[in-house]
């Protein structure tokens, strides 16, 4: 919690200014390596100003003059200054700065070279014969953990802080010619610098990925223009708004060097030395020295929206908005591979295209009318449609992964022959709603029906939904509020095939190969992706206020919303007619993916103002979010064979039910809050305190395949992690004296305590080894590479418990 | 300046029955010999000086009456009848709509969800006194209001992973309009995506390789209001993809083959890209 700015003097016609000596307690100077504490906040021992404002203003002219500054000089500076003439012009300028630190704790071998290129002292030299067919606990591959473990040890060096830095200034333009003219410019530009966190896989696509976590640089700038004209007369408004922003990233890619390998003994290009044995199967896999990818391109959106207003008979207003928008990106592309691998691949004369040439129209029409036929009946028809329409070119392109191919020739398979599908939609809302109000009862009902076409997805969905809801107040002191939803969805026949035109092979290629997504499906057939499926929903809000006295009010509300995902899955034949040995194969017809989501939140307020010196408020709020999923676990390499019995080992055949799991998580919050304010010399001194806690769980309760089997085999068991945990407590507590001269004097204290427990960034988990500092491993010690990963950190923000003092001395004149 | 105005007065009869017969007295003065507590507080107020300063319209020339209504009938008898209260929600708005209603912050009141949940102007704004530095609102930060009837927000805005809200570097209105918007949610733009990449421009693209979802609503994936999992996600990393995704293989279940499911950032820490590719080798995501 960002402690609020100490009180200054009455602001309203006064000039002044807070400044403030911040006074650390013991505790924040040895948690100050936890980025949670000042994640979006500059805080720490020193002298700071923490505000500053001045108001000038002529009362013959209409003119003024304000600035006010909040931590100026600090990375979470603001400032903002604005001149003008009431109700004519105004010029504003705003500067704000807002830091977000990711984490204080990284260590990594790697040092940024600049424009992109991550470099590291040397390399691991590892063994290349790494495989064994037979035994996984290969004496080779722990060999190289080792190797690894001590080059990491000898190379690692912390990091500065990895986040970044957001400065953003704007100036605006008002000028009002006339009452029915008014004008807006807006012209800002916002730069943020910095590191977040990223990965380099390296090699053959994953499990055979040799990956590394580690920064990723941003040099971003945004320039947005924005213009809105405004327009009224008597019968008509119009508001024209021109909305331009333009991104424009100063490091368009970013390479890193494998820690893994060096060049060639030889010194040749060919990098066919630098070979490893990848895998529990013996195939030879080559791996380049450098890895590269793209960074987020360039782009610029464009979008004019034109708004019209009326005020017609029956008390009515009708509305039409139109806006078009333009998205493009044409950034040059990177050509698929950094290294050779014999094939050229690291040649831009391999692509289809040489740019991005991405380009999305969208397109929006909005009516609203607004009347009231009769007295106490509003009505509003309404229809809206927006289109999104993608002119990017689809190609034939290769999905070659970055640095090997997938086997010795340097060729990608022909499985990985995809085109980029221009995704697009178009989606239509229609409806009625009619409020009805009669003295203190209002009763609503909306009816809407929406219907979204997609292209390149599984299904067109259409929704009707129905909403109600009404408010009384039977009492002067009461007040109570309800609203109820229901929405019915249908997809329009789930294509579970839709992704196949994302190939390009064709079947004679294919063979008889067993793994071949183009002619046989590449999701699970009874999976149902949750934003294009079947859903029922509900929702319930219930809000009770009452004043119960001039003094004390109360406020309770109580809100569910529940999804059903629920689509009518039944056994399908995927590959019915085909020659495949899985021709006659029926699925389980149970359904995969999201099944259902279920949130409740209850709130609670209190106010009491007893008199002018005293005020207290509290608060407490409850929230449940309950997510149910199901998964099925089979080999995508033999999807074209036949299934039953059961293939092989567990975990193979996408027809056997004891493949399926299943996951619970439950994500609750209990939050609450009390606040003081007492005046203990009228006008002269004043106290104010708060405390808050937050405490969230995520419990993931899993069961079925893997769920009773050893951790530490192949068999990639997992069970219901521990729990999630965070928790934080924050205190306020202020004293201010007023003193003379407009002077005031106060004293501050803040505790501040922040607790984390989370599976996933411990290392000692029942599913990570840890090998040596930040290097971890997958439990199992399988030989693939893509059980092992060098990281930045555990912990990206670990807990912290921080007290700190201000002592501050505010002044206006 | 803020709202082209060309002022169509309101039918206060209409609004109030009690006014029938009233009219305007076109006298500030008179006013002040009542309320000069409340005037000397207004006096502060962008309106207080707008009018003054540039009084255009007819309507902006009376003063208080522009807002209270013809006040004849208040000053022979000065009793609570004529009183703003006494008008509905819907009527309090129509009064400042008799001004603001150009410009794209009042174009869309009437169709908004807080007009037609009984919302009225003077739920939020107090237009007697300055309390905030913008807009007249009713408290100083603009948060604590809009948390007075969304406080299940102001609870998920203390969970770990959240925007700068509570910090004081956002406010709700960055991502909502509250006047009413043609977005969904009274978002400031037509679609949540085009409203989250109004700041977070480089997930923007058009990508080569797009991901739909990322494409068709980022709070398929995000909770902006904050989330108990990193990146302000609805679910624990992999088991979000897992909602969507069975290829096969690594891609069915929450660990498989790799050290990328049980730490650090699951699938994203090979599938580096979930918001779109424009790598050549893109179609996975993976660069």
């Amino acid at each position: 919690q960002q402690p609020e700015q100490p009180a200054t003097p009455e602001a309203t016609e006064s000039d002044n200014g807070t400044i403030a000596e911040v006074m650390t307690g013991g505790t924040l100077g040895a948690d100050e390596g936890s980025s949670k504490f000042n994640e979006y906040r500059d805080l720490d021992n020193g002298l700071r100003l923490f505000g500053l404002r001045y108001r000038g203003y002529t009362p013959d002219s209409g003119r003024f003059i304000e600035a006010v500054g909040t931590n100026l000089g600090l990375d979470d500076q603001s400032f903002k200054a604005r001149a003008g003439r009431y109700g004519t012009w105004s010029a504003a300028l705003e500067i704000d700065s807002l830091p977000h630190r990711l984490t204080n704790d990284a260590f990594s071998p790697y040092t940024d070279a600049g424009d992109g290129l991550f470099t590291v002292p040397g390399v691991v030299g590892i063994l290349t014969t790494t495989a064994d067919n037979v035994n996984f606990r290969a004496s080779d591959m722990l060999e190289n953990d080792s190797r690894i473990a001590a080059y990491l040890n000898q190379n690692l060096h912390a990091l500065p802080q990895i986040g970044t830095d957001n400065n953003r200034m704007s100036l605006q333009l008002t000028y009002s010619p006339v009452a029915a003219i008014d004008a807006r410019l807006t012209a800002s530009r916002r730069t943020r610098e910095g590191e977040k966190i990223t990965y380099g896989p390296l090699g053959d696509r994953p499990p055979r990925t040799m990956n590394v976590e580690l920064p990723e640089p941003i040099d971003h700038s945004e320039t947005t223009l924005q213009f809105d004209l405004g327009y009224a007369n008597r019968f008509f408004d119009l508001n024209l708004e021109i909305f331009a922003p333009e991104f424009s990233n100063d490091i368009d890619s970013m390479r890193w060097q494998s820690i893994y390998f060096g060049p060639d003994a030889d010194g040749a290009a060919d990098y066919n030395n630098d070979i490893i044995l990848a895998g529990n199967a013996i195939v030879r896999r080559a791996v380049s020295t450098f890895g590269q990818r793209a960074l987020p391109p360039d782009n610029r959106f464009t979008n004019t929206t034109l708004t019209f207003g009326a005020n017609t008979a029956l008390n009515g207003r009708f509305t039409a908005t139109a806006a078009m928008g333009r998205l493009r990106q044409d950034e040059t592309l990177l050509p698929y591979s950094y290294s050779t691998l014999t094939k050229d691949w690291n040649s831009t004369g391999k692509l289809p295209r040489l740019s991005a040439e991405a380009a999305i129209d969208t397109f929006l029409l909005d009516l609203q009318y607004t009347f009231a036929p009769l007295r106490g009946l509003r009505v509003r028809p309404f229809f809206r449609s927006y289109n999104l329409d993608n002119d990017t070119p689809e190609d034939q392109w290769w999905y070659v992964t970055q640095d090997a191919a997938s086997n010795t020739t340097g060729s990608a398979t022909f499985m990985n022959k995809r085109i980029n599908r221009a995704y697009d939609s178009d989606r239509r809302n229609l409806g009625v709603e009619g409020t009805w109000q009669k003295k203190s009862l209002t009763l609503g009902l909306t009816i809407e029906q929406e219907a979204i076409d997609r292209g390149h997805r599984e299904a067109d969905t259409e929704e009707t939904i129905i909403r109600a809801r009404a408010s009384y107040r039977p009492l002067q002191w009461l007040s109570l509020r309800g609203r109820a939803a229901f929405g019915q969805r249908d997809a329009d026949g789930y294509d579970f095939r839709s992704e196949l035109s994302s190939y390009w092979y064709t079947s004679a290629e294919n063979g008889t190969g067993t793994n071949n997504p183009a002619f046989s499906f590449t999701n699970h057939p009874d999976m149902r992706r949750f934003d294009v499926s079947d859903r029922e929903r509900s929702e319930l809000d219930l809000t009770a206020s009452a004043t119960a006295s001039p003094t004390l009010s109360f406020s309770a509300t109580w809100s569910r919303r529940e999804n059903d995902f629920d689509s009518d899955v039944t056994p399908v034949q995927p590959l019915a007619g085909t020659s495949f040995g899985a021709a006659n194969e029926t699925t389980l017809g149970i359904q995969l993916g999201l099944l259902s989501q279920d949130t409740s939140r209850f709130s609670f307020d209190a106010n009491w103002n007893p008199n002018d010196r005293w005020g207290a408020t509290a608060f407490v709020s409850l929230e449940s979010i309950d997510l149910d999923q199901r998964g099925t676990e089979f080999s995508e390499d033999l999807r074209t064979t036949a299934q039953t019995p059961r293939i092989g080992t567990p975990g193979q055949s996408w027809v056997d039910p004891a493949n399926l799991w299943r996951a619970g998580n439950e994500d609750e919050t209990t939050t609450f809050g009390v606040g003081l304010n007492y005046s203990i010399i009228p006008d002269r001194l004043t106290l104010t305190a708060d405390y808050s806690r937050s405490n969230g769980t995520v419990d993931i309760g899993y069961s079925g395949f893997g769920s009773d089997q050893p951790l530490d085999t192949i068999y990639y068991a997992f069970r219901s992690p521990e729990t999630v945990e965070h928790v934080q407590r924050i205190a306020n507590l202020a004293i201010e004296y007023r003193l003379p001269r407009g002077f005031v004097l106060g004293l501050r204290y803040l505790f501040d305590d922040y607790d984390v427990k989370d599976w996933m960034q411990e290392p000692q988990g029942e599913w990570v080894d840890v090998v040596s500092n930040n290097f971890v491993r997958d439990s199992t010690r399988d030989n693939r590479w893509g059980n092992r990963l060098p990281r930045l950190v555990g912990y990206l923000g670990p807990s912290y418990s921080a007290n700190v003092g201000f002592l501050t001395l505010g002044y206006s004149w | 300046t803020g709202a082209a105005r060309a002022p169509r007065e309101v039918d206060w009869v209409a609004l109030n029955p009690a006014f029938k017969d009233a009219t305007f007295v076109k006298d500030t003065s008179t006013c002040l010999g009542c309320h000069e507590d409340a005037m000397k507080k207004y006096e502060h107020t962008t309106h207080a000086r707008t009018f003054k300063a540039a009084a255009r319209t007819e309507l902006d020339k009376l003063g208080c009456e522009a807002c209270h209504g013809p006040r004849s009938k208040h000053i022979e008898e000065p009793t609570s009848d004529l009183s703003l209260d006494r008008i509905s929600p819907d009527g309090r708005s129509q009064i400042c709509l008799q001004c603001h209603r150009a410009g794209k912050n009042q174009m869309h009141w009437q169709a908004s969800a807080h007009s037609g949940g009984a919302v009225s102007c003077d739920s939020c704004h107090m237009v007697m006194e300055r309390r905030s530095d913008l807009a007249l609102l009713k408290t100083k930060e603009q948060e604590s209001l809009c948390y007075d009837c969304h406080a299940d927000v102001r609870a998920q805005m203390q969970k770990s992973s959240h925007h700068p809200v509570r910090e004081g570097k956002m406010t709700c209105s960055n991502c909502h309009n509250p006047h009413g918007s043609t977005g969904p949610t009274m978002l400031r733009r037509a679609t949540v995506t085009e409203t989250c990449q109004s700041c977070h421009q480089d997930k923007r693209g058009p990508f080569v390789w797009e991901h739909p979802p990322a494409r068709d609503n980022c709070a398929t994936c995000h909770n902006a209001h904050g989330s108990n999992n990193r990146s302000m996600l609805v679910n624990k990393a992999q088991f979000l993809c897992l909602q969507c995704h069975s290829y096969g293989g690594h891609i069915n279940v929450p660990r498989y083959n790799r050290t990328s499911a049980p730490t650090q950032q699951g699938c994203v820490n090979c599938h580096v890209t979930p918001h779109g590719s424009n790598h050549p080798s893109g179609a996975k995501l993976t660069r």
